[in-house]
Order: C-alpha cells, then sequence, then structure tokens
C-alpha cells in the first residue's frame, strides 16, 4: 500500500486513527492494534510476503532473547550476533540477490537456472532495522523485548515500513512502551505528512515522466540537452520522492506518538560529497557508520590502506544495498573514488572563501553523475547517458524536445529547485520576526496545506504517473 | 492523550481540517466506492486474495466520490500553468485549442490489408467504397507548439494510397473540406476526438451525391431527405465532455455545444438491434436510432454523441420501410451518426463493427443482397 494512494489516504487511515485514540487509555492494545494495522498494510501488496516479515520477526524476538541471556559470555553473545547477521543477511541475499548472483556466475561459465524469487518490498529496510534490534540488545543500547509483539512492531510499523526512514532500535525502544502522544506532535505530524504527499505528488511524478522519457530515449535521438534535462530531473525526482516519503514516514509517527530521526537535511545545498552523505538518507549513512565503518576502524586507523579498505567496504556495501545490478555497485564505489580523494587530499578545505560556490558546484555535479549511474537501465546504458551528456558521440547538442520539454515543466522544475534549498526555512524565520506577516501567514498555512492536500488528491484520483521508486531497495 | 490546554494555532486547524477531509471521504466513498468495488469482484474470473485486493483498488478509485470534479481540479492546474501536454502524452492541446488523444510521432510504414482482400473476394461485384473521415488534425491549419510533431496527416496519405492501389474507391475527407473550403473550427468537437454531428450529416448529404453519380444508385425521395429545411436542429449548449475532455475535466477542457438532427417528415423503420432490443422494433427514426436516455441523463461526462445508435455493437440492421437499396456499413464509432443519416436513404442498412464482429464475412455478404459496402475509417482488422 502507498502512502500516495486513495486506499491508504481514505481507507485505511482514518479508521486507524479512530480506534487508536479509541484504545488511548491502553497503550498494550495501542501496541497490539498498531501492529496488526502495519502487518495488513504490508500484506495489501503482496500477502504471501508477509510471512517473510513474521519470520523476521520471529528469529529476530529469539536471537534478541539469546543474546541477552548470554551477554556476560563473550564467545557465545559474539556467536549469536554473527549469527543474526548471517541469517539476516541470508534473508536478503536469497530475495534480493540469488538471481543476480546466478546471473554473473552463468557468465562466468556455469548454468545454473534462475529462481522465480520476488522481491519483498522493503526488505533491506526492514533486515536493517532487525539487525539493529538484536545488535542494539547486545550493546545495551535498548532494552530487550520481552513480548515478541512489540518486536514485531519495531520492525513493522507500517509508517517507516516500505521506505525509511531506518529507524534505530536504541531510537525508539523506550517510545514502544512509553511515548506520549499529544495534540501539538498529532499537529505537527499531519502538517509534516502533507508536505511530504505534495513533494512526492507534484513534484517527484512530475520530474519522473521527464526522467523516464530521457532515460528511455535511444541514445541515437538523445541531445546533450535534453540529456542534462532528464539528469536534473531525475536529481529532483528521487529527492522529493525520497524525502517525500520520509516526511510522510516523520509525520504518520508522530501521529502516533512516535519520534523518528531526520533522514534528510537539504542535501543539495551540500559543499562537498561527504557533506551529501551527511545529509542524504541520514538513516543509511549513520546505520553504516555505526555497524559497519565505526567497527572496522572508521578513520581512526594507523594506515591509509586500511581507511581506503574501510571505505570501500563501507560504499560497496551501500551500493549492493541499493539493488542487485551493477550500476548500483558502480554507483556506490563511484562515491568511495571521490570521498577517498576527498578525505586523503582534504581539496574542499583548501579552497578560497571567494570561491566556495566552486566547491558547491562541483558536489552537485558529482550527484548528478552518481544519479545517473543509479537510474540507467544498466551500466552500459549509463555510460552511453553520461558520454552524452558531455558531448560524446552525441546526436546533436540540442533539440525542439528540449524546449517543449522545460517549457511544459517549468513550474515543476523551478519549484523543485527552490524547495530543495532552506526557502521555506528562511522564509518562516523571517516572518516569524513580523508580527502582523507572521499572522498572516498564520492564517495563510492552513489554507495552502489543504489546497494542495485537494491537488494533491486530484492528481491521485485521476490516476496519474505515481511511480514506486523503492522497488529495487 | 497528554492533557494540556487545547490550543488552536496553524498546525491544529491544519490537521483538524486535514483529518476533516479524509474521515469525510471515507465515509463518502462506502456508497460510491462499494457499488463498483462489487460489480469488480463479481466480474473477476476468480476470487483469490490478489484479485480482491485488484477489485478493491481499482473499484475504488473508479468510484471515488465526486471524481469528476477532482478532475476537473487536476485539469485546473494543468491550465494555471499554461500546460499543453497533459500527464504522459495523454491528452495534447493544440495552438487551435482543441484537445486530442496522445499525439502519433510515429509514421505507418506498412499496412494490413487482409480486411479489405477479404471482402473484395467476397463482394463480387458489389462495389466497396472507403471513406476516410479524416482526422481532427487538418493539413494546413492543425498546428501544435514546438517539439511536438504529428505524423497523422501523413499517415492517413499512406493509408489512402494504399486502399487505392488496392482498387478501391476513396473519399477523402480532409481533401473535401479543403475543396468546400470547410469552417475547420467547427468540423470537430474541441473535447472529443470525433466530429461534430453537423460534419456527419453534411457528409451523409455528399455521400448520397457520390451514390447516385458515381454508382447508380437512385433515391426517390432524395430532395427531401436531404434538406436542411426538413431537419430540426436542436441546440443543447455546453452539453457534451468528450473523451479527451474527460480526462482533464471541464476547468481545461471546457464543454462542448451538441446538435441533435431529427428528421420533421415522418419515418417508419424496423430495428433489429437485438443488443438493445428483445425483438424487432417498430417505429420512427427518432424510435430506434436515437438514444433519449444519453440526452437526458444528467451525468457531465455522459457521452452524449452515442445518443445517435447507443455505441458501438457487432452487428445490428435498420429497415426504413421508405427507403431504397441495401447497404453494408463497417465503421468504428466515427460512423454512429453518418450511419443514423444514411439509414433514412437506404431500405436496409446493416452495420458491422470489427472490434466486435467475429463471424464470417462472406456468409455475411451472402445474406446481406446488398448494393454497396462502405467502410467508414475501419479498414484493417482491429
Amino acid at each position: 500500500m502507498l502512502f500516495s494512494s486513495s486506499i491508504f489516504l481514505f481507507l485505511f487511515l482514518p479508521p486507524v486513527l479512530i480506534i487508536y485514540y479509541l484504545l488511548i487509555k491502553y497503550r498494550v492494545a495501542q501496541n497490539v492494534f498498531l501492529l496488526g494495522a502495519s502487518l495488513f498494510f504490508y500484506a495489501w501488496g503482496e500477502p504471501k510476503f508477509v510471512i517473510v516479515m513474521i519470520a523476521s520477526i520471529i528469529i529476530n524476538y529469539v536471537l534478541g532473547l539469546f543474546v541477552d541471556k548470554y551477554r556476560e559470555n563473550k564467545f557465545k553473545s559474539k556467536l549469536i550476533i554473527a549469527i543474526t547477521v548471517v541469517v539476516n543477511l541470508s534473508l536478503m541475499f536469497i530475495f534480493k540477490y540469488l538471481n543476480f548472483a546466478i546471473f554473473n556466475l552463468n557468465k562466468a561459465g556455469l548454468n545454473i537456472p534462475q529462481t522465480n524469487i520476488l522481491l519483498p518490498i522493503g526488505i533491506s529496510f526492514f533486515t536493517f532495522q532487525a539487525l539493529s534490534y538484536v545488535i542494539d540488545v547486545y550493546r545495551q543500547d535498548g532494552k530487550v523485548q520481552k513480548n515478541p509483539l512489540y518486536v514485531g512492531l519495531y520492525i513493522a510499523l507500517f509508517p517507516q515500513l516500505i521506505a525509511g526512514p531506518i529507524v534505530r532500535y536504541e531510537t525508539v525502544a523506550d517510545q514502544i512502551l512509553n511515548r506520549r502522544e499529544s495534540l501539538e506532535d498529532f499537529s505537527k505530524g499531519c502538517c509534516r505528512f502533507l508536505a511530504g504527499l505534495t513533494k512526492k505528488m507534484l513534484i517527484s511524478n512530475t520530474m519522473a515522466l521527464l526522467a523516464d522519457t530521457a532515460f528511455k530515449m535511444n541514445s541515437s535521438s538523445l541531445t546533450v540537452t535534453f540529456a542534462w534535462l532528464g539528469a536534473i530531473a531525475y536529481t529532483l525526482q528521487i529527492y522529493y520522492d525520497f524525502s517525500g516519503y520520509s516526511d510522510m514516514a516523520i509525520g504518520l509517527g508522530q501521529m502516533f506518538g512516535f519520534k523518528f530521526l531526520e533522514n534528510f537535511n537539504y542535501p543539495y545545498i551540500a559543499k562537498s560529497v561527504s557533506d551529501f552523505w551527511r545529509r542524504w538518507h541520514i538513516s543509511l549513512s549513520t546505520w553504516f557508520r555505526d555497524y559497519v565503518y565505526f567497527p572496522l576502524g572508521g578513520s581512526r586507523v594507523k594506515s591509509k590502506f586500511r581507511l581506503i579498505f574501510n571505505l570501500f567496504i563501507v560504499w560497496g556495501l551501500t551500493g549492493i544495498w541499493h539493488g542487485a545490478s551493477w550500476n548500483f555497485i558502480a554507483w556506490g564505489l563511484f562515491y568511495f573514488a571521490i570521498l577517498v580523494i576527498e578525505k586523503l587530499t582534504g581539496f574542499i578545505d583548501k579552497i578560497p572563501k571567494m570561491f566556495s560556490f566552486l566547491t558547491h558546484i562541483y558536489a552537485l555535479l558529482a550527484v548528478i553523475i552518481g544519479w545517473v549511474l543509479f537510474r540507467a537501465a544498466n551500466l552500459s546504458a549509463a555510460i552511453d547517458y553520461l558520454k552524452t551528456m558531455f558531448g560524446i558521440d552525441a546526436t546533436a547538442f540540442t533539440s525542439d524536445t528540449t524546449i517543449l520539454y522545460l517549457k511544459e515543466n517549468m513550474f515543476y522544475l523551478l519549484s523543485g529547485i527552490i524547495f530543495a534549498i532552506p526557502t521555506t526555512r528562511i522564509f518562516m524565520k523571517y516572518t516569524s520576526k513580523k508580527p502582523i506577516l507572521n499572522k498572516t501567514v498564520g492564517y495563510l498555512y492552513p489554507v495552502v496545506y489543504i489546497i494542495l492536500f485537494i491537488i494533491c488528491t486530484s492528481y491521485i484520483v485521476k490516476g496519474t504517473y505515481n511511480p514506486f521508486i523503492y522497488f529495487n531497495f | 492523550m497528554k492533557k494540556k490546554k487545547l490550543s488552536i494555532n496553524r498546525y491544529t486547524t491544519t490537521a483538524g481540517l486535514f483529518i476533516a477531509c479524509i474521515v469525510f471521504f471515507f465515509f463518502a466513498n462506502f456508497t460510491t466506492s462499494s457499488i463498483v468495488i462489487g460489480k469488480k469482484i463479481v466480474a473477476s474470473k476468480e476470487l483469490t486474495v490478489n484479485s480482491l485486493i485488484d477489485s478493491i483498488e481499482s473499484g475504488y478509485t473508479e468510484g471515488f466520490f465526486a471524481k469528476l470534479n477532482f478532475v476537473d481540479i487536476y485539469g485546473g492546474v494543468q491550465k494555471l500553468m499554461n500546460k499543453n501536454v497533459v500527464g504522459d502524452f495523454d491528452v495534447i492541446r493544440d495552438d487551435q485549442g482543441r484537445l486530442h488523444l496522445g499525439i502519433d510521432n510515429y509514421k505507418i510504414t506498412s499496412f494490413n490489408s487482409d480486411l479489405i482482400l477479404e471482402f473484395q473476394k467476397a463482394a463480387g461485384n458489389i462495389p466497396i467504397l472507403y471513406l476516410h473521415t479524416g482526422n481532427k488534425i487538418l493539413e494546413n491549419y492543425t498546428t501544435f507548439e514546438t517539439g511536438l510533431i504529428s505524423n497523422k496527416v501523413e499517415n492517413s496519405k499512406f493509408i489512402i494510397n494504399y486502399v487505392r492501389d488496392l482498387g478501391v474507391d476513396v473519399i477523402d475527407l480532409q481533401a473535401t473540406f479543403q475543396q468546400e473550403h470547410a469552417d475547420y473550427s467547427k468540423l470537430f468537437y474541441i473535447t472529443d476526438h470525433h466530429w461534430r454531428i453537423e460534419t456527419a450529416f453534411n457528409t451523409y448529404k455528399n455521400l448520397l451525391q457520390i451514390f447516385e453519380d458515381d454508382y447508380s444508385l437512385t433515391f426517390p425521395n432524395k430532395n427531401q431527405i436531404i434538406d436542411d429545411n426538413n431537419f430540426e436542429f436542436i441546440q443543447y449548449e455546453d452539453f457534451f465532455l468528450g473523451s479527451s475532455g474527460k480526462r482533464v475535466g471541464r476547468w481545461y477542457a471546457g464543454m462542448d455545444d451538441f446538435t441533435l438532427i431529427l428528421p420533421r417528415f415522418d419515418t417508419n423503420y424496423t430495428a433489429y438491434d437485438y443488443n438493445r432490443f428483445q425483438e424487432p422494433l417498430d417505429g420512427s427514426f427518432r424510435d430506434v436510432i436515437i438514444s433519449e436516455e444519453r440526452l437526458s441523463d444528467p451525468a457531465i461526462d455522459t457521452n452524449r454523441y452515442t445518443s445517435y445508435l447507443y455505441g458501438d455493437y457487432a452487428k445490428r440492421k435498420f429497415v426504413n420501410h421508405d427507403g431504397k437499396n441495401n447497404i453494408l456499413i463497417i465503421e468504428d464509432s466515427y460512423g454512429l451518426p453518418l450511419s443514423s443519416f444514411l439509414s433514412l436513404a437506404f431500405n436496409e442498412l446493416t452495420i458491422i463493427d470489427f472490434r466486435l464482429f467475429k463471424d464470417s464475412i462472406s456468409t455475411l455478404i451472402e445474406e446481406g443482397d446488398f448494393d454497396v459496402i462502405l467502410f467508414v475509417n475501419q479498414i484493417q482488422y482491429p
């Protein structure tokens, strides 16, 4: 079930909210109800995969109990952690990477038949959350749950289930039983949800049409300008799609009294690629930092070789986490290469302040190139696309198609660019200092949000293009 | 919930309105969507969990409360942004303000002549005539914004030449429109891909002349049945939202006026239209041809164009007891008003829609005793 669907907005969410708040005095009942609603939400997309989800919950619940019980025994506890990692990653491997592995082994000369295994939606997200549960219990960052339903609620909670943010167990361990709902939080959650819905429906989906046209275009008819337009459109699409979903997830969490950590912080204003990754998909990069990079030694290692090795592991894993395809691996390694250069040379810090705009341009350029690797159908298509962008083997510099798509999508393109920088934050800060303006904004705020909600609903009811970018994740 | 003094602010107001909206539509949709969902479940071939989910999802959106008003809002937003391409090329607006369903930017390079060859073989000496009604994209008139290329005119020419080379007579209405200096802005509906009823009526008059001049068919009452004074032109203002219009709503497309053209003179028909009537029905032109429901239905999205002949069906036959000669018409929806008017001239008029008709062509012709076979657009197997 997608947040941006009529079924979710008007059939699922109203009764779930009403029943949840009718049970306000019974926390246990609220939690059991939320778990049931979350499993129903997940089963709606593909009912049989709910079994995979339940299996993951039970296995990690048991492993959590064991790791807590044998905490004092270093060997046993480490063995349990090793089993946790192997079991969870095996589950992910079977559903996500097995066919990719078979395909590549067959290319190397073997003859293994491909399987018909489909990818359960959100498996990468809930597997990482499950891992986080057992590891955080081991590290004593969160208490072990005696009740399996609460482990289930943590792993399957529907707001963050299919597209994150990856909520760490330590973040919500206490909230499962001791969260506090308030009208203020609920209201802000609604507003956050509406902001996310607008991002997804109006900007991301419109940019998706443009990006899809460019990336599906035959390289013989793709011009330099249209290739750039398509790459920029995808840059905006993925940001508004992903951050829109995160906003909706955080907002929904707030509506039910949960507080999730932020997942995006205006990544396209980053001054370097390192800075970009501190702002983009924060829950994933911090997950890899805390559960992979730091345990490997992080940056505080004696040799440069070891640092490079650590970065290679983290970025290789980041790439493959996004999908079973060589272009995702290439995308991860592309960032590995850039980050190694940034870390070893420190050239970003050496650029004089008056030329700091150059670092923005550099970071944005790197990110756009990265998204081409990420979006293209395969690695060779990505290389062809990049060649066209830089005028190598391009049939023409520009064509009327670029003018048409620019004109037709100008409003959304400009909105996408304007709202990718903290304009709203600056505006709100400015108005807060002017009482009359602040009052006017206060009156207009609900009107604007409800108009945007009605427009989003019209797009949903009309059945406009509404792609789901996370099928690979 | 934590007990706190209730404070009304921008966030609580927004949340209140949002919750009110979703709860309202939760209940409103129960009545409108449940019927559609029920129909879809009944229609599904096998009942599995997945098919049930599919039925609920599609039925819920299809039967959404005030759906057309939401489409209006969607179209209004597109208009506000001055978009000529709506959605993924779902609807295109040309420079003259008329709407098109997508754009044919491909070039036809082949033609499946099986249908026409089969008819030529079965028809023997019965003359075959192909009426190419043209399309909404008119040569030297319709223009699009930079970057939009339509090959519809070129594709039409390709088909016409191909059919002519097969030895079939062709009437190219695009050429006729040009010769007659027709007012291009009034030939087609703005919100629909079909020609206006008036255009079909004028084509009917031209066709009767061609049948007389080139095919030696005589129509004793011709002067009566082509004289505008013998027809009633009933105007309905802002009455028709066509198939393009339904996709973008009224705020973008507006509404088309609709003209119902009816004979003033007495008519005497027997209709063999088993899709609509259990038994052969005797009556006037209005009784057997016109769908009063399509005219009186207050729903904005009612397809008024199918007020003539109700829409597309595999086969039907109309006997006009005052007419002469028999005609077989192979048509798509363009033919609905044209066939209706031609029924005023012919004794027996048989209409086939090959998208739905699956029987033998030779049997059809053997049983018909036709004087002429007319293809209206539908010249290839679907």
